[in-house]
């Protein structure tokens, strides 16, 4: 029996979901923080680096003919470098995934539950990840296809904003007022990472046009259906100087919708949101799972993953507080970032020296290719 | 010590198992071991014409009697020793060389003729069983009332009418080595998958079991997740159902003395859909799926929220309704997830009470709990009222999920939401949709996973799982190339 | 049994967040005043108000002095069994006299508490806060609810807005435009709108009528269901008019001769003519043109006479900010002096008003 491959919908879903996760509540400051004025332009401008980033993944696949990055790895790099390099790379991703569990965690604690202890919201998490991950990707892109359906209403819930929004509140200036353009710009970067990881999906995906289109496809519509939108929403209802000290002001706008049976949905929503957060988790273990059962292939599936939670439950209990946090997410995510665009590049030389290196072979043989 | 005392047993066990010899296949029947095979069973009517050295066995409950007074005993009666070898050579004497299947037959309701040493078979049987009758527990308002009843026949027979083609295909099997219950698979050639039949005739085939009484035990034998709080193959009492089952290429099953019929592979959205969708206009059968999904999420959240509202979240309460909340609320001298649990636990005990006792009772013991307990309950400050009017929204929403089966499961689920609300609010809540989501995404159903076409995602097919779109829209043509489009998909 | 490990793993974590209060063990404060303290190491004088869970429409005060919301935590916890919790806060009145110091730092710390919303209404109060919010009226005894509910019915039945904290913090911070609040003041027997506070910054620098306030609101917004009282004189004799449903649209257009900025507001106004106390037949046409031009120099005259006003105080509750900004370049806009050219600007102003129908009456 063949493997079940992921359908294109569910591919554009789940960059969509690993991409936004919690980010999202905070994006129009930090928008506003990096570009000033009319700064929800600048995410679209800035969403233009995971395309490119999408674009030269979508080139490995295509010239990869749809092999693992492992085995493309392997046509030029020996296995005993290549092995403790993929630990180093399960580490950071695990890392980065219980970072986003715990920075969740500490979020909702602050917000709406003082005594919440985050430990216990991460157990919850990490039960979920072991079921997810040991289960393979063809599960998880199950799971995040309900949870995409589950949450993506929240976002039509801004159509509400109408009689608070002004377009003069947006102001014709472009760019303009206190920017940190460098560090705030990869903030925003930030919230766009996560798409990445598909690089490890090629041998669940099917080889077509449809499979590379939907990376793009989920890529804008993260940008232009979810963050776009929210943003521009946020600076046409907020003042520019109110946008830049709301730490959170989309739960703000949230928190601003009133029905009659029900107010203060955001708590909700916020909840509904550990969802994503989840998905986010979820998938940076299962790359973190992939690449760790490369480099030590002795160990049996069911166990890497126990392993990797265990190890990264230890260290999470290092960064204590949500600055801690925020300023390990930083780093790692800073450095995830240069992974992101670096992975594939390199990907491509070795796929470009092993064509030249055959090509020569084969002339050197005489063989016609 | 209890070594000891299993050997004794085992050894006891194995000596009257050898004791009793055991009626081998292939081994020609005899009248004497028959007559062994059922010693004490008083219920056994035995015959014998000396003259001409027949004996006949039946039971003479399970035979037509005045068939066989006319068409045999009558006969006999006349035959000489000369001419009863010309009459047992009628189509109507089917001769059998296997004990095993004498045995059978004759528990089937025929008669065995025992002549010399050739055993015959004739045909007689006639159970007794109910009329088909409307379906009790799915009751619709329009489109057709009759349900199965427990004669595998005549349920055989309420499909066939249906579907009126050579390409429904019936295989037999019999399930349960002590209760022997006859189980025929049906299937359209053409619509079901071929590796699916295989798949589920290997189920069936391995099934152990000694007894086994109705098709609701029968399929918790076939699922793939028998630990999991959902039904995973769908059950129903109604031949209608079951025949638009047969046309959307699932297979069904029916058993003997079973007035229910299973269906596989199922989806989630086969236990919430019914056939009133599809007899009244296509406007009102979408709204009313759509409410039933709706009915679920509120089946299962809705308490949920009552409990994290009051511990966590009471920023949540509108301004109007928050004085007669906290009021009635005040009052309560426990916990809101304790209150909630209380009431839960006494709505349970009334649906059970109510489904156990006869419909007149069953009515009184609803006054009684709805309306006495509920305002006694009030009065008395163990909940508020507003609780009450919470756990009998999500009480009905439950009821709304025409699959009995599938809506005990939702009410059981309902319980960990409420102590997740209970313990982490808002957060609670949305972690444990998380597990159902998780649990409901993980399971398949006869290998077809359980929400199709929702994930793995199809939205072609949505039109008729989340809403029911125009028929004209849906019609056969349609769905066949559909089908083969998914099957070529699920080929790849 | 897996399963059962997890489940039993659940329950013994989830016992360690055990809540064990529900909804009607807290004072959930609906309605607080802040007054300037007479008590000398204090700033603030506070006053809260809360329903009692086990009574209906009985309401409690909790009453503190100390510099801050934060800081006064704890004294007001000391004079209820209940937890005092801030997130079914409806209305926050600030003193007349605490208005003129400053109130952002009362509003910083609401927009800095989780459990805050951003809906909550904000007003002055005429006198002091504390004054009002224990106002006791015979039939609404919820008097932070009652406050709140008749802003709100102002806002969505006339022009009178209700400002929240989401909308004070926004004219806060943008550079166009300057907040304003309305005003509250109670007799024994009522609690009423009366006027507006103009602030500049968080100050409150001066107040409006609520008959002023409306032209204010005629600059400013769209009406989408007005009503507009007017005297008029016709041949010597002063009338009265009353236009109902009115709706207006406005467009405020800025030029720049040299470094004087001329603005111009294009009102256009239709509505129903209710009232009118005059003699003349209303059907006729001239009729009808006369009026429509009286009522359109009165109101010409009036809303100059505001901004004129509102030059004075140097005050820009209309926006007119927003619209010099949006017509300048950025460098232009921040190299200028917003607070000197503001009382310099010349304002004209060109009213259009048409009378929809006459009343049902002739």
């Amino acid at each position: 029996m063949m493997k079940e491959k992921l359908h294109p919908f569910q591919i554009a879903v789940l960059i969509y979901m690993i991409q936004s996760g919690i980010t999202i509540f905070s994006l129009p400051r930090i928008a506003a923080g990096a570009f000033g004025t009319n700064g929800w332009i600048g995410v679209a401008i800035i969403s233009i680096i995971p395309m490119i980033n999408i674009l030269l993944i979508a080139l490995v696949f295509h010239y990869g003919k749809g092999r693992s990055i492992f085995e493309i790895f392997e046509d030029l790099v020996p296995k005993v470098l290549l092995r403790p390099f993929f630990l180093c790379l399960a580490f950071l991703w695990c890392m980065l995934g219980i970072l986003v569990g715990k920075n969740f965690g500490l979020l909702f604690k602050m917000l709406y539950l003082p005594e919440l202890s985050p430990t216990v919201y991460l157990i919850f998490t990490l039960i979920f990840v072991y079921f997810l991950v040991s289960k393979g990707l063809y599960q998880i892109g199950k799971t995040t296809i309900i949870f995409f359906f589950m949450t993506i209403w929240s976002v039509s819930i801004m159509a509400l904003y109408i009689a608070e929004f002004k377009l003069d509140r947006l102001t014709p200036f472009i760019f303009k007022g206190e920017k940190e353009l460098l560090t705030q710009s990869f903030e925003i970067l930030n919230a766009f990472l996560g798409y990445e990881i598909i690089i490890l999906i090629f041998p669940y995906i099917l080889k077509s046009r449809a499979s590379i289109k939907a990376m793009f496809y989920g890529n804008l519509f993260t940008t232009f259906v979810i963050y776009v939108p929210i943003c521009f929403i946020a600076f046409g209802v907020l003042s520019f100087d109110q946008l830049k000290n709301e730490t959170f002001p989309v739960l703000t706008l949230f928190e601003y919708i009133e029905f009659p049976f029900i107010e203060r949905i955001e708590s909700l929503i916020f909840s509904l949101f550990s969802l994503k957060a989840l998905i986010t988790v979820v998938m940076f273990y299962w790359a973190g799972d992939q690449v760790f059962r490369y480099s030590i292939p002795q160990i049996k599936p069911k166990v890497s993953i126990v392993i990797l939670i265990i190890i990264s439950f230890g260290i999470s209990y290092i960064p204590q507080f949500l600055l801690d946090v925020g300023n390990w997410l930083k780093w790692i995510g800073r450095i995830e970032a240069v992974i992101a665009m670096l992975l594939p590049i390199i990907l491509l030389l070795i796929i470009g020296i092993t064509t030249i290196k055959r090509k020569r072979n084969g002339s050197k043989n005489g063989e016609v290719l | 010590m209890l070594n000891l005392l299993k050997k004794i047993l085992f050894n006891d066990l194995q000596s009257k198992n050898s004791k009793n010899k055991e009626i081998q296949k292939n081994q020609k029947p005899t009248y004497s071991h028959i007559e062994e095979e059922f010693s004490k069973c008083a219920d056994i009517t035995k015959k014998e014409y000396p003259q001409i050295h027949l004996q006949l066995m039946y039971f003479e409950y399970m035979i037509a009697k005045e068939m066989v007074e006319k068409v045999l005993f009558s006969k006999i009666e006349k035959l000489n020793a000369e001419n009863i070898k010309s009459f047992l050579s009628q189509h109507q004497f089917q001769a059998c060389d296997d004990s095993k299947e004498a045995v059978n037959a004759l528990l089937a309701g025929n008669v065995i003729i025992f002549h010399q040493d050739q055993t015959y078979i004739f045909a007689a049987i006639n159970l007794q069983t109910r009329a088909i009758q409307t379906a009790e527990s799915e009751t619709i308002i329009t489109g057709s009332h009759d349900a199965f009843n427990e004669d595998i026949n005549t349920n055989l027979s309420l499909v066939r009418r249906r579907v009126k083609s050579s390409k429904l295909k019936v295989l037999k099997y019999s399930i349960g080595k002590i209760t022997k219950n006859t189980v025929y698979i049906l299937y359209i050639e053409d619509l079901a998958k071929p590796d699916l039949v295989n798949e589920l005739k290997n189920r069936m085939e391995n099934i152990k079991v000694d007894a086994i009484y109705d098709v609701n035990m029968l399929v918790q034998l076939i699922e793939e997740y028998p630990t999991s709080p959902f039904p995973q193959i769908f059950t129903t009492e109604r031949p209608d159902v079951m025949s638009s089952k047969l046309t959307e290429g699932k297979i069904i099953g029916l058993m003997s003395n079973s007035p229910y019929a299973f269906s596989a592979p199922a989806t989630f959205f086969d236990f919430v859909h019914s056939p009133d969708d599809y007899n009244q206009r296509w406007l009102t059968g979408s709204l009313i799926r759509i409410f039933r999904l709706f009915a679920f999420f509120i089946t299962v959240t809705l308490t949920a929220l009552y409990v994290s509202i009051t511990t966590f979240h009471y920023a949540m309460v509108p301004e109007l309704l928050l004085p007669s909340l906290i009021k009635s609320r005040s009052n309560v001298p426990f916990p809101p997830i304790i209150e909630a649990l209380i009431m839960e636990f006494t709505i349970e005990l009334l649906r059970e009470a109510g489904a156990r006792l006869p419909t007149k009772v069953g009515q009184t013991i609803g006054i009684v709990g709805g309306i006495v307990i509920g305002s006694a309950s009030v009065e008395a400050g163990i909940t508020s009222n507003i609780l009450i009017i919470f756990v009998a929204v999500s009480a009905i929403a439950s009821f709304v999920i025409p699959s009995y089966v599938m809506s005990s499961s939702v009410r059981i689920i309902r319980f960990g939401f409420i102590i997740m609300a209970g313990f982490l609010g808002n957060l609670g809540i949305s972690i444990a949709l998380g597990f159902l989501v998780l649990s409901l995404t993980s399971l398949t159903s006869l290998k077809t996973p359980y929400l199709w076409p929702i994930s793995p995602t199809q939205p072609s097919n949505w039109l008729d799982t989340l809403i029911r779109a125009p028929l004209a829209s849906l019609n056969n043509e349609t769905n066949t190339s559909k089908k083969k489009k998914n099957s070529n998909k699920n080929k790849r | 049994m897996n399963r059962l490990v997890f489940l039993l793993v659940f329950i013994f974590f989830l016992t360690g967040c055990m809540n064990n209060y529900g909804i009607d063990d807290l004072a959930m404060i609906s309605g607080v005043g802040f007054d300037v303290s007479k008590h000398e190491d204090h700033h603030l004088d506070i006053t809260a108000m809360y329903q009692v869970p086990t009574e209906t429409d009985v309401f409690e005060y909790l009453h503190a002095s100390s510099n801050s919301l934060e800081n006064a935590d704890i004294e007001m916890m000391s004079q209820t069994k209940r937890q005092v919790v801030n997130g079914q806060l409806r209305i926050s009145l600030f003193g007349e006299e605490l208005a003129k110091d400053g109130i952002f730092p009362i509003i910083l710390s609401f927009l800095r508490d989780p459990s805050v919303g951003p809906l909550v209404s904000l007003a002055v109060a005429k006198g002091t806060a504390k004054e009002i919010l224990i106002t006791k009226l015979e039939k609404e005894p919820n008097t932070g609810s009652y406050i709140e509910t008749m802003l709100e019915r102002l806002d969505e039945e006339y022009v009178y807005p209700s400002v929240n904290i989401l909308q004070f913090t926004r004219s806060y911070y943008d550079d166009g435009i300057d907040p304003i609040l309305p005003m509250i003041l109670t007799t024994k027997r009522n609690i009423l709108l009366d006027g507006f506070a103009l602030f500049k910054d968080d100050r409150m620098v001066a107040s409006l009528t609520n008959e002023k306030a409306i032209y204010l609101f005629l600059l400013s917004e769209d009406f989408k269901k007005g009503v507009i009282d007017l005297e008029i004189e016709i041949g010597g004799k002063k009338e009265d008019v009353h236009l109902s449903y009115v709706r207006t649209k406005h467009k405020i257009k800025v030029k720049k001769e040299n470094n004087d900025f001329t603005v111009n507001f294009d009102i256009h106004i239709t509505g129903n003519l209710e009232g009118y106390s005059g003699k003349q037949t209303l059907t006729k046409d001239s009729v009808q043109k006369e009026l429509e031009t009286k009522i359109n120099n009165v109101l010409n005259s009036e809303m100059k006479d505001l901004l004129s006003f509102l030059q004075k105080m140097n005050v820009d509750p209309v926006g007119v900010g927003e619209a010099v900004r949006n017509s300048l370049s950025y460098n232009e806009w921040k190299s200028l002096n917003w607070e000197e050219v503001y009382p310099k600007i010349n304002f004209t102003t060109e009213v259009n008003m048409k009378i929809r129908n006459m009343s049902k009456f002739q």
